[in-house]
């Protein structure tokens, strides 16, 4: 125990000084604290994180050498490849960011995969010579890819199934999408998008009969106003 | 299927402004004469947490409003660290909105005000200390204090604001812009804690001769203490404003153990030559209009209108956000300068108390109210924790000067952060 005089307190500390006014404090007793009062700080300011800064700096340096060497390479008949490695450096930092950063939630990671993947392989055909395999064959195969592994972790965890529900349901709306775009004509092979139109559907009948009252559930507490 | 719950009318603003330099945490200690044992403190949470379902939540996303749904996993125990009231990494605490932490012989909850209020925590947390203490084998009763196993667990979950909604009150809250205290902050918002402890009954005497209460006379020396610190300040035009939480339960009935509590407000203009007596007068008067059942209804009732809205409520909750954070910068932050929150007495079962050595309460500070002192007393002692943002101790050195000056005896420790 010390006390200063200057504020006339009592103080319970390791130091010499007042932590109020900082005045040399005066010795009552000689008993040494068994511990400090709280836990001490550690003066180390937090380390930034080198590495992503120099993959966050190499990633623009990438995209700005290839644009300007696209650019200046310019003829007549080649084509956009800088973009190509701009898509790339994008979908490199959704993996880093959303899918390695932190364990838990995987079914929105799967979606964000989904997500990033077709906008990756659309980038890609488009800007190489559009043929349109990603909106024809890749990007339908990867929405059913994505249900079905929502509906495997589902089944192996049932019980999770209020954390699940919202994400099946955003999986199978995304399912249908190719459907949706071949009516329209932009995409022109029927086969892949029907069949993931069929999947989300027969998911989504499954649901009805299976998870009736969850799905109820969930969708009022969800919207609850 | 599990539970979930909607948030109460003062937690539904939480999410929505907290921030790492707005942590809205407040810790709860209670000090043991003996070293805790960080596994029978675990086994104690992880059996008296089912006994309270509106703390066993994690906080999610709904479209409009966000919502607590029961969380499955076990909660748990960690080492205290020296970052008092830090913003909670839900992730870090399996998505529980409180942390329990242990240093040598203390045992902490740091909660996450949307879950609930000072009382409501400190019954957990007693809840908790009592199994511990079981657990340890001592000869402990809960004396019908603790919350065990037999009681109506519903109202404890309810929204004792929206259950005491009635249209025959007007709603009415008036709020003025108040004082702002500037100073250095420390590297990282780090948060500052001097911790002053007293004695009560001595405390309660000289307040008796100033015939104040105890918060009433704290008040005082507080508002005192900052007009000798005007140089502080910015926006001197401005009144100072105390913002001082109320405990809604002693003026309406409930058992909830979610928020219900509200405020008042000390308000006047600071000059630095001002002297004690005429401060507590003004404390005194602010105290008698404010501290009322009917006025604190209309307020109540403004709060509650707003959620009631319709408009309001049909937005969805990325759009409400933005209306929360602009509010919230209006209504909840300018109108306050510093606060002090006094949860009174702190309520133990008599074969409990040999085990008990010190109660704390403090109350996370944060970049508009940089300063948050914060009370709680148990046998013969108060403590007063003050929390601050900043390396100017200047306030807390005056009201702890003037306790001295009034004949106490003041025990000041802190969490060693150097000026």
């Amino acid at each position: 125990m010390k006390r200063c005089q200057q504020c006339q307190v009592n103080v319970n500390t390791e130091r010499k000084s007042c932590p109020l006014c900082n005045e040399i404090l005066e010795d009552l007793d000689q008993t040494i604290l068994p511990f400090p009062v709280y836990p001490k700080p550690s003066q180390m300011p937090k380390k930034q994180n080198r590495l992503i800064q120099s993959l966050s700096f190499l990633s623009i340096m990438a995209i700005i050498i290839t644009v300007v060497v696209n650019v200046l390479t310019f003829k007549k008949h080649s084509y956009y490849w800088s973009a190509l490695v701009a898509v790339s450096v994008f979908y490199f930092w959704i993996l880093l960011k959303s899918t390695f950063k932190n364990k838990g939630n995987i079914p929105l990671k799967l979606i964000v995969q989904m997500l990033a993947l077709s906008a990756t392989t659309f980038a890609i055909d488009y800007f190489s010579d559009f043929k349109g395999w990603a909106l024809n064959y890749v990007i339908p195969f990867l929405s059913m890819a994505a249900l079905i592994a929502i509906i495997f972790m589902l089944i192996f965890n049932f019980k999770k199934i209020n954390d699940y529900l919202m994400y099946l349901l955003a999986s199978n709306l995304l399912g249908i999408i190719p459907f949706i775009l071949w009516i329209f004509r932009i995409v022109e092979v029927l086969w892949p998008s029907l069949a993931a139109a069929g999947l989300s559907f027969t998911v989504l009948v499954g649901f009805l009969v299976f998870a009736r009252k969850e799905l109820k559930d969930e969708f009022k507490r969800r919207f609850h106003v | 299927m599990n539970k979930w719950y909607r948030l109460d009318n003062a937690a539904k603003v939480f999410p929505s402004v907290t921030s790492r330099r707005r942590s809205n945490i407040f810790r709860l200690s209670i000090t043991l004469k003996e070293e805790v044992d960080p596994n029978i403190l675990q086994t104690a949470l992880e059996e008296t947490i089912n006994r309270f379902p509106s703390f066993k939540v994690k906080l999610k996303r709904g479209f409009f409003w966000f919502y607590f749904e029961e969380n499955g996993e076990i909660p748990k125990v960690s080492e205290e660290t020296p970052y008092v009231c830090e913003k909670l990494n839900f992730r870090a605490q399996q998505r529980y909105l409180f942390r329990l932490t242990y240093y040598h012989q203390r045992i902490s909850l740091e909660i996450f005000h949307a879950l609930t209020d000072g009382s409501g925590a400190m019954e957990f947390l007693k809840a908790i200390v009592y199994k511990y203490l079981l657990l340890k084998g001592k000869p402990v009763k809960p004396e019908k204090i603790i919350l065990t196993d037999i009681e109506t667990r519903n109202e404890e979950a309810q929204d004792s604001f929206v259950q005491n909604y009635s249209s025959k009150v007007k709603a009415n809250r008036k709020e003025v812009k108040a004082l702002k205290l500037k100073g250095t902050r420390y590297q990282q918002d780090w948060i500052t804690v001097v911790k002053g402890s007293v004695d009560v009954d001595k405390l309660k005497e000289v307040a008796k001769k100033h015939q104040m209460t105890i918060t009433e006379f704290i008040a005082t020396c507080l508002n005192w203490a900052a007009s000798r610190s005007l140089h502080l300040f910015e926006d001197k035009h401005r009144p100072f404003q105390l913002f001082i939480p109320v405990n809604m339960r002693r003026f309406f009935p409930s058992k909830t153990l979610r928020n219900f509590s509200l405020y008042i407000r000390t308000s006047m203009f600071l000059k630095d030559d001002m002297t004690f007596a005429e401060i507590g007068d003004l404390v005194k008067q602010a105290f008698a209009k404010q501290l009322q059942k009917e006025t604190l209804h209309q307020l109540m009732m403004a709060n509650v209108k707003i959620e009631k809205n319709i408009v309001l409520r049909l937005v969805p909750l990325f759009l409400k956000e933005i209306v929360l954070k602009i509010g919230y910068k209006v209504w909840g932050d300018s109108p306050n300068s510093i606060c002090y929150s006094n949860l009174g007495v702190c309520d133990l079962p008599q074969s409990m108390h040999e085990y008990i050595d010190e109660v704390v309460f403090t109350n996370g500070a944060s970049f508009s109210t940089p300063i948050n002192i914060s009370s709680i007393s148990f046998g013969k002692k108060m403590v007063f924790s003050v929390a601050s943002l900043l390396l100017e101790r200047n306030i807390q050195r005056d009201f702890f000067r003037l306790l001295a000056q009034f004949g106490l005896d003041v025990l000041i420790e802190t969490n060693e952060l150097e000026v």
